[in-house]
């Protein structure tokens, strides 16, 4: 890799991920946290590229002028290119530009049971829940309320839940949605079991509205149920922009 | 990118100028970027519809892209760190900061890796600037140990994963510190630095900011492409390893540490997250989620394959079991006094 090509893989990789924030692609592999972090070196990247190609007429007449070109530096370590496994950082990049892989779905949902874990999610499940006919609530609100709220704040309230059709291994299904600490990577799945409703086809975004319904009790302490909805409406919704929690 | 050397030719001519000056490379890569580019376009939606069909490739291509975007910001981080150091800081400085007896100057390098709020993708290419500005490798190595694991940004992470636990926060510092001092000692005793490649550079012409520019430019390519390598692992482990095979190890103390240290290197999560995880394998014993978060900042596969890339194959290959295993005993002990 020479440097004028070096300096192109800096500025493709930067562009791509400017790209990726600008129209929200980012946010089906890591969180909306990270957008800034991800912009700022997405510029830094680019700024590199764009000054490598600018200069590198300069530095590479400069440099060295009367070594053949090529010959591997003594520690067998060719210098005058760049590390050739530096191509691989392209892989990524290009996929994330031009493929677009798509967010975390059933399959995912399904390797784990859909329990919601400590998290910095910052929310009081003592508090009442705000007036209105409908509650519109995350997944995992849902779900910690449902199983922690000693104080039953779900009791006789209607909630609306957006989630994906997930098929469970033991037939029938459960609305789930993937949540991330910090990328696609550590990502699990959060599940609420709607009694009634239709099953659709799996990987459907769908809003569930209803009322919260007690769960049968877990056989032991490693077995979970996830948390009941009683489904009094349902329609396809298009998928969130930020398609985890 | 190995394609035929016909078109280089053709490129190279037309570029103008004398191709061997400008380091004898031909300018058909680029072309070839290009062509990769248009061809990914019109080939979308047939691999979106294989995506589809395929959900378990299609896992695979997110948590793959995840990593390497998630890691993005603290690579570049990293490479414009460790390019300052190379260029701006003189060689004798860094030296000069730490006690001059070596063995007194480990703990100290371990204690300064609070001050890097990064993941473990970002001391990799400072640590080896470190080396190659003439630091000795264990004081440099223990850096690159202990900045990962023992940052305010991972610690807090740690405290929120872990609510009302002081204790596992306390631990994994105790431990991560161990670690890193302890591996740093070991090396100085082994007195093997021959088995490291220093990390070189190509001379650049020009002024400071050209050089600046182009050290980071290097680190970057070379790290970033080592960090892909790793990456393509994990998220295999990530989609092929059913997580139930975790539950069954969970019953014997010592199974359970080994089988969350070994998970730990193969999935291979960013130390910023690794919390999160450690904390939801509840299932296993407290001092195994405490490995868990020790061993994973010091060597996983990722990293591995990023030692391997700075430092050598030899180095690794003595190295990482050295941190594997001094993680492991350093969790056992700290966590049986504190946890």
């Amino acid at each position: 890799m020479n440097r004028t090509m070096q300096s192109s893989v800096l500025s493709v990789i930067g562009a791509v991920t400017i790209t990726a924030v600008v129209t929200g692609m980012y946010t089906n592999f890591v969180k909306p946290g990270l957008r800034w972090y991800l912009v700022a070196a997405g510029v830094l990247l680019l700024a590199m590229g764009i000054y490598g190609v600018l200069t590198a007429r300069s530095e590479a007449g400069e440099h060295d002028p009367d070594a053949p070109p090529g010959e591997a530096a003594p520690d067998g370590h060719d210098h005058t290119h760049g590390p050739r496994v530096g191509w691989l950082l392209l892989v990524p990049f290009l996929l994330l530009g031009f493929v677009v892989p798509p967010p975390l779905g059933s399959f995912a949902a399904g390797r784990d049971d859909g329990q919601v874990r400590a998290s910095s999610d910052n929310f009081d499940i003592t508090s009442d829940l705000p007036e209105g006919q409908v509650v519109d609530m995350s997944m995992t609100e849902y779900q910690t309320r449902a199983l922690y709220d000693e104080s039953h704040s779900l009791k006789d309230r209607t909630v609306r839940l957006v989630g994906f059709v997930a098929e469970e291994k033991g037939g029938g299904w459960s609305l789930a949605r993937m949540k991330l600490s910090c990328c696609a990577a550590d990502a699990y799945s959060v599940k609420v079991t709607p009694v009634g409703g239709q099953q659709l086809a799996k990987d459907t975004w769908i809003a569930v509205t209803g009322t919260w319904e007690p769960s049968p009790e877990p056989k032991d302490e490693n077995d979970f149920v996830p948390p009941r909805i009683k489904v009094e409406s349902m329609e396809e919704v298009e998928e969130p922009d930020v398609p985890y929690e | 990118m190995s394609t035929s050397t016909t078109p280089a030719r053709t490129a190279g001519e037309t570029s103008g100028g004398s191709p061997h000056r400008q380091g004898g490379d031909p300018s058909w890569p680029i072309f070839v970027l290009a062509g990769v580019i248009l061809a990914l376009t019109f080939a979308r939606p047939a691999i979106s519809g294989a995506f589809v069909d395929h959900e378990a490739l299609a896992s695979w291509f997110t948590v793959f892209v995840s990593i390497a975007l998630q890691a993005l910001p603290f690579l570049v981080l990293g490479v414009l760190l460790s390019a300052v150091i190379a260029v701006l800081v003189p060689p004798d400085a860094i030296s000069r900061l730490l006690p001059r007896r070596p063995a007194a100057a480990v703990p100290v390098a371990g204690l300064s890796g609070m001050v890097l709020p990064g993941c473990e993708c970002a001391s990799v290419p400072i640590a080896g600037s470190l080396v190659s500005r003439g630091l000795r490798p264990a004081i440099a190595l223990t850096f690159l140990l202990a900045a990962p694991a023992i940052n305010p940004v991972v610690l807090v992470s740690t405290a929120v994963a872990f609510p009302g636990n002081r204790e596992m926060v306390l631990a994994r510092f105790l431990a991560a510190f161990v670690t890193a001092v302890v591996i740093g000692w070991i090396w100085l005793r082994l007195g093997r630095d021959d088995l490291i490649k220093i990390p070189r550079r190509a001379p650049v012409a020009g002024g400071r900011l050209a050089q600046l520019v182009a050290a980071a430019r290097h680190d970057f390519l070379h790290a970033g492409g080592f960090l892909v390598l790793g990456s393509a692992v994990a998220a295999s482990v990530n989609v092929l390893v059913p997580p139930a095979w975790l539950d069954s190890l969970a019953g014997n103390v010592l199974v359970a540490v080994l089988t969350l240290a070994i998970f730990a290197f193969v999935v291979a999560v960013c130390s910023e997250a690794d919390a999160f995880i450690a904390a939801s394998l509840n299932q296993f014993p407290p001092v195994a989620q405490l490995a868990f978060m020790v061993v994973g900042p010091v060597i996983d596969v990722k990293l591995l394959s990023m030692q391997a890339g700075t430092f050598g194959r030899r180095f690794a290959t003595i190295f990482a079991p050295l941190s594997f295993v001094v993680a492991i005993i350093a969790s056992l002990a700290v966590g049986s006094v504190v946890l």
